[in-house]
């Protein structure tokens, strides 16, 4: 079984776009929607309406949008970067401008990568391969992210 | 000391003119008084000369008028005895009564018992005088008259020792008399030294403890006046005078309150000015921001048309398809300039020194690679460096290279320099081209955002980036400006302070 890729956008539009894309070039891996930060935190610390999900493992990879409702991009990637258990997920931030890559280079909390959006599958490929994440794309087993 | 708290408390209450008054009147009085003492003096040193005068000056000239009187006297005996003549001797009575009367009168002059000896000695001589005078008229035998003539000349003898007695002149009394008047010059002399120095410390005593008062307070003074000038608003001068100064302390403390309101009304206005701009800059970064999101859509679902449903779309169709997705793409540019013209606004100057010549030579060598069949020619001097931020700098940079290439796009070849010029001390900048240039009259619009001096079509671009420049430049408390020449070519000049300004805004 392939693992999920973790969809974090409030933008119906643009998640739209997304799913598209990667569907169009046959990415197999489920693709998981949550609408907002807290959402995201909730799903990824196994709480509220995701407490207790079935498939315990975590996302192959966390695509994150910056400006979202509750909490917003980058304090979930920061409390995703201080706990133990999702330090090393592999995290994406999208961005809607230049202005937006700039703020996440200064903020120096972790990010593995900044994608722009709408999410093209090319950009995504791109920034997987830089991550180590070919096999993503492959659909092939993975890895255990903490074994990377 | 008992003086110091008087003059203490007087510098408390009293005002200065009263101050001065005080002193001016306690001089006056001390010389009203010391005038009225000298003259007191005076009159008792006049009294004493007078008393003297009184006493011996009418014995002067007394005793020759008494004995030449008593001369005429016993003269008037012998001349009447001579001529034997019975009524000159009785004339001799009135020259007694006249030697008697200038006795009397000069009675005030001699002591009263002398002055009585002397007349019974006078009336004793003339009595035998006129006797002996009469006997030696009758022109007979007389036993007895040389004796009684003897008893005459022995009587006249005693007139003159008392006459000489009466009116001589007593050393001792003089000398006391002398002294007593010495006595009373040196006593007037003396007190009016005492008291015209006794005055003059008081005077100076008085004088000093004020003045030391009004020291105090123009110190007191000067020194809250120094922390006013400091814009230490919030100081009092803490002067309790109740003169003049002390009014003056409590106007300039009143004033000090008064700039202190009008001070915090103006840093609460300004702000109040600072805050509706950052929230104003909030809003239009927020909004630009936003709109980017829907135009993702219009040109993402224009791309997917394009890409799954060209077959079914005939070439007008496709046309206006890629109308649609040019224009997204141009407004999501006008977008990106908008937000980085926020950028330089937003961000914290972080000013350092900052090579530009590499930074132009990076960009030209960018920009020449991007286009690489266009001749150009780029003129960069070495070492132009400034103090500002590195970050702000290449963006300054790029937009005034990038409109040096782009409006020499037309040129071959092109020639874009980036050079500085000494200028009064300081350092102007300048970037030149050749290119399509521009009318200078038309220069104060070129820094307006979204003014453009060319159509899109003939120069592409969103009129962000000059104003962008012109913004970072001022940032840094420097001064842009623009020469253009149509057909033959632009220059834009910027000066930069020598050293870093300090960010005006938080």
């Amino acid at each position: 079984m392939t693992r999920v890729l973790l969809l974090v956008e409030d933008n119906p539009t643009d998640e739209k776009l997304t799913l598209r894309g990667f569907k169009k070039c046959g990415v197999a891996n489920e693709i998981v929607v949550v609408r907002d930060g807290a959402e995201a935190l909730d799903y990824l610390f196994e709480r509220g309406k995701y407490a207790g999900r079935i498939a315990d493992e975590l996302p192959a990879v966390v695509l994150l949008d910056l400006n979202l409702p509750r909490v917003g991009g980058l304090e979930v990637l920061r409390q995703i970067r201080a706990n133990e258990r999702t330090k090393l997920l592999p995290v994406m931030v999208l961005t809607a401008s230049k202005e937006e890559e700039d703020v996440v280079r200064s903020y120096t909390l972790g990010a593995n990568a900044y994608v722009r959006k709408p999410v093209d599958f090319g950009d995504f490929a791109t920034a997987a391969q830089t991550l180590g994440l070919f096999w993503l794309l492959h659909n092939q087993p993975a890895p255990s992210p903490q074994a990377s | 000391m008992w003086s110091e708290v008087l003059t203490t408390r007087l510098n408390r209450r009293l005002k200065i003119r009263t101050k001065l008054m005080g002193i001016a009147g306690v001089t006056s009085l001390a010389l009203v008084l010391l005038i009225v003492i000298s003259s007191a003096i005076s009159r008792r040193v006049d009294g004493e000369v007078s008393a003297l005068e009184r006493l011996y000056v009418p014995r002067i000239a007394l005793q020759p008028q008494l004995e030449a009187q008593f001369e005429r006297i016993w003269r008037g005996f012998q001349d009447a005895v001579a001529a034997s003549d019975d009524d000159a001797l009785a004339a001799t009575g009135e020259l007694k009564d006249r030697f008697l009367a200038l006795l009397s009168a000069a009675r005030g002059s001699l002591a009263p018992d002398e002055a009585e000896t002397l007349r019974h000695a006078v009336e004793d001589y003339y009595a035998t005088g006129l006797d002996v005078s009469r006997r030696l008229l009758a022109e007979e035998a007389d036993e007895g008259l040389p004796d009684a003539m003897a008893a005459m000349q022995k009587k006249q003898a005693r007139v003159i020792e008392v006459l000489k007695a009466t009116t001589r002149f007593d050393e001792h009394t003089l000398q006391s008399a002398f002294g007593a008047t010495r006595h009373a010059l040196d006593a007037g002399r003396t007190s009016r030294l005492w008291i015209g120095v006794g005055l003059l410390i008081v005077v100076t005593l008085l004088s000093l403890g004020l003045s030391r008062g009004l020291v105090r307070s123009v110190a007191e003074l000067t020194e809250g006046f120094q922390h006013f000038s400091n814009s230490e608003f919030d100081r009092r001068i803490r002067l309790r005078a109740g003169d003049e100064l002390g009014d003056l302390a409590q106007v300039a403390n009143q004033m000090a309150e008064s700039l202190e309101r009008g001070r915090n009304l103006l840093q609460q206005r300004t702000d109040e000015v600072l805050q509706v701009n950052r929230e104003l800059e909030a809003f239009s970064y927020s909004v630009a921001h936003d709109l980017r999101a829907p135009l993702r859509g219009m040109n993402g679902f224009a791309r997917i048309l394009f890409d799954d449903y060209k077959d079914r779309l005939d070439a007008d169709g496709l046309d206006c398809l890629q109308e649609i997705q040019d224009n997204a793409v141009r407004m999501a540019d006008l977008i990106d300039a908008l937000l980085s013209l926020a950028r330089v606004t937003r961000t914290a100057l972080k000013p350092e020194s900052v090579d530009l010549s590499a930074i132009a030579r990076s960009i030209a060598a960018r920009l020449a690679a991007a286009e690489p069949d266009r001749t150009t020619e780029v003129m960069i001097d070495d070492q132009l460096r400034a103090h500002l931020d590195p970050h702000l700098a290449s963006n300054l940079l790029e937009n005034l290279f990038g409109n040096a290439w782009k409006f020499t796009s037309k040129r071959s070849p092109a020639r874009i320099e980036f050079k500085a010029v000494e200028e009064n001390g300081s350092r102007t900048f300048f970037v030149r081209d050749n290119g399509a240039g521009f009318d200078t009259e038309h220069a104060s619009k070129l820094f307006a955002p979204f003014q453009r001096l060319h159509s899109v079509s003939e120069f592409p671009g969103t009129g962000i980036g000059l104003a962008t420049v012109q913004r970072i430049v001022h940032r840094h408390g420097g001064r842009i400006w623009a020469q253009g020449v149509v057909d033959a070519g632009a220059t834009f000049f910027f000066s930069l302070p020598s050293t870093a300004i300090g960010e005006q805004r938080t």
